[in-house]
């Protein structure tokens, strides 16, 4: 699955972060950074936890 | 208990859609009905008195679009709010008259501004609710030269920030002697104080408005405690929340400051469950409102997994964040969190440090400015305590 980010909908909430590190980061504002732009099935679990958890629905799951 | 076959969630804020979401991730496949009293597709709070507010691009509030309810089996009903409920009949009336059962049905009524009612009807004063609220103040600012706001809290200084950006000449009217008073630490108030007058704001602290002139079906200036009269172009009223209890009180529910939930946030009635603004639940055994993303998200979840035979009660570690004055501002853990000392952490720049309090030698929250990292260890260490 591949991952796109809007980092202008982010609101710095650390959600994704706390769901899938491998995956997510923020810079010094707290705006999401994306560390890795395509997830195998065995993240798949983190991946879906961080776009179901993100309060501003900045992280979307596409191509799959 | 029959299994749940129904559930009618009402209210379509934050708390409301991500019910929805949560149901069907924890594998819920009965029918599901999202109940909104407004109009347009549901769309995000927070940026109302940020983003929204300098920019009136619906992009910065759009949430879902149409296909993701699709996606989620579920009805979107708009525009069409909850008038009653019947509750030994387990159904619910819409204002279109349309009769809904339901054999669970969640309250996300939310919460409205708390209002002077004496000055609601004047044209250029504002208490920011809904999206049409804050582009109508967005434009009144952007017309404008001066604001006035009348209390110092978090969702009025994000829109103080917000109007000095745009150009107004900033008053703010605050009847205690310092900004967020209660709500973040000394440390933390003192600095956005100052952050907010070097933009230009200027603070009456420790005053209150004891009168108004209008001038037709304008608020024209309002009069302090010390005498002192402030002409202002826009008036925005930011003095705190009230809970939208009409619907359970009108149901026969528990109600004090909040529709009453136990720690399952059950209501008075095992078939009504309430989250985010409109619930007052015991937190740390104290009753509790929660104005925010997290506790909307959170009670969301919670009773989501109580719908699907996940029993536990709702012990939701806090957090919150404010943009304004330039920076990002995130708490972690209980709002008034009972602590004995706090821990200053310097950051790596003037513009960034944390604030952590203890009880004894266990913490129990902090705030960080711009300090995103140390706010997630915050909140991963509350989780783990």
């Amino acid at each position: 699955m591949k991952l796109t980010v809007d980092a202008g909908k982010c609101c710095g909430s650390g959600q994704c972060v706390l769901a899938a590190p491998e995956f997510f980061d923020q810079d010094d504002d707290g705006i999401v950074v994306l560390l890795a732009d395509e997830a195998g099935d065995d993240a798949a679990g983190d991946v879906e936890e961080a776009v179901f958890s993100c309060p501003t629905a900045a992280i979307e799951i596409v191509g799959r | 208990m029959p299994p749940i076959r129904r559930v009618v969630i009402a209210g379509a804020g934050q708390g409301g859609v991500h019910t929805a979401a949560s149901l069907r991730r924890l594998g819920y496949d009965g029918d599901l009905t999202l109940v909104s009293a407004e109009p347009s597709l549901p769309y995000q709070r927070p940026p109302l008195s940020k983003t929204f507010l300098r920019d009136p691009d619906p992009a910065h509030i759009d949430f879902h679009d149409a296909a993701h309810y699709s996606t989620l089996d579920t009805r979107l009903v708009l525009g069409d709010p909850v008038t009653t409920v019947d509750r030994p009949n387990q159904t619910l009336s819409l204002r279109s008259g349309e009769t809904v059962r339901y054999d669970h049905l969640v309250l996300a009524t939310g919460s409205r501004p708390r209002r002077i009612t004496d000055l609601a009807h004047l044209r250029n004063v504002f208490h920011l609710h809904d999206r049409d609220s804050s582009a109508a103040l967005g434009e009144q600012l952007r017309e404008g030269r001066s604001m006035l706001l009348a209390g110092g809290g978090f969702i009025g200084l994000e829109i103080a920030s917000a109007a000095a950006d745009l150009g107004c000449a900033v008053t703010v009217v605050e009847q205690l002697p310092s900004i967020l008073a209660h709500a973040v630490p000394t440390q933390v108030s003192d600095f956005l104080l100052d952050r907010h007058r070097a933009r230009g704001v200027r603070f009456r602290l420790g005053r209150s408005v004891v009168a108004f002139t209008t001038d037709g079906d304008r608020l024209a200036s309002v009069t302090t405690d010390d005498g002192s009269e402030i002409a202002a172009d826009v008036v925005v009223v930011g003095i705190g929340s009230v809970p939208c209890t009409e619907l359970a009180a009108h149901a026969g529910l528990k109600v004090d400051d909040g529709v009453v939930a136990d720690t399952r946030l059950h209501t008075s009635d095992p078939h009504i469950s309430a989250i985010g603004d409109c619930v007052r639940f015991p937190l740390a055994g104290r009753p509790v409102r929660l104005t925010s993303v997290q506790h909307a998200m959170d009670s969301a979840l919670h009773v989501a997994k109580q719908i699907t035979g996940r029993d536990a009660p709702y012990r939701p570690v806090p957090w919150f964040w404010t943009d304004q004055a330039g920076v990002k501002v995130q708490m972690a853990g209980a709002p008034r969190a009972e602590h004995d000392r706090t821990e200053f952490v310097a950051g790596p720049s003037d513009a960034a440090f944390a604030v952590r309090s203890f009880l004894g030698d266990r913490f129990v929250g902090g705030v960080t400015v711009g300090m995103p990292r140390e706010h997630l260890a915050m909140r991963r260490e509350l989780a783990a305590s």
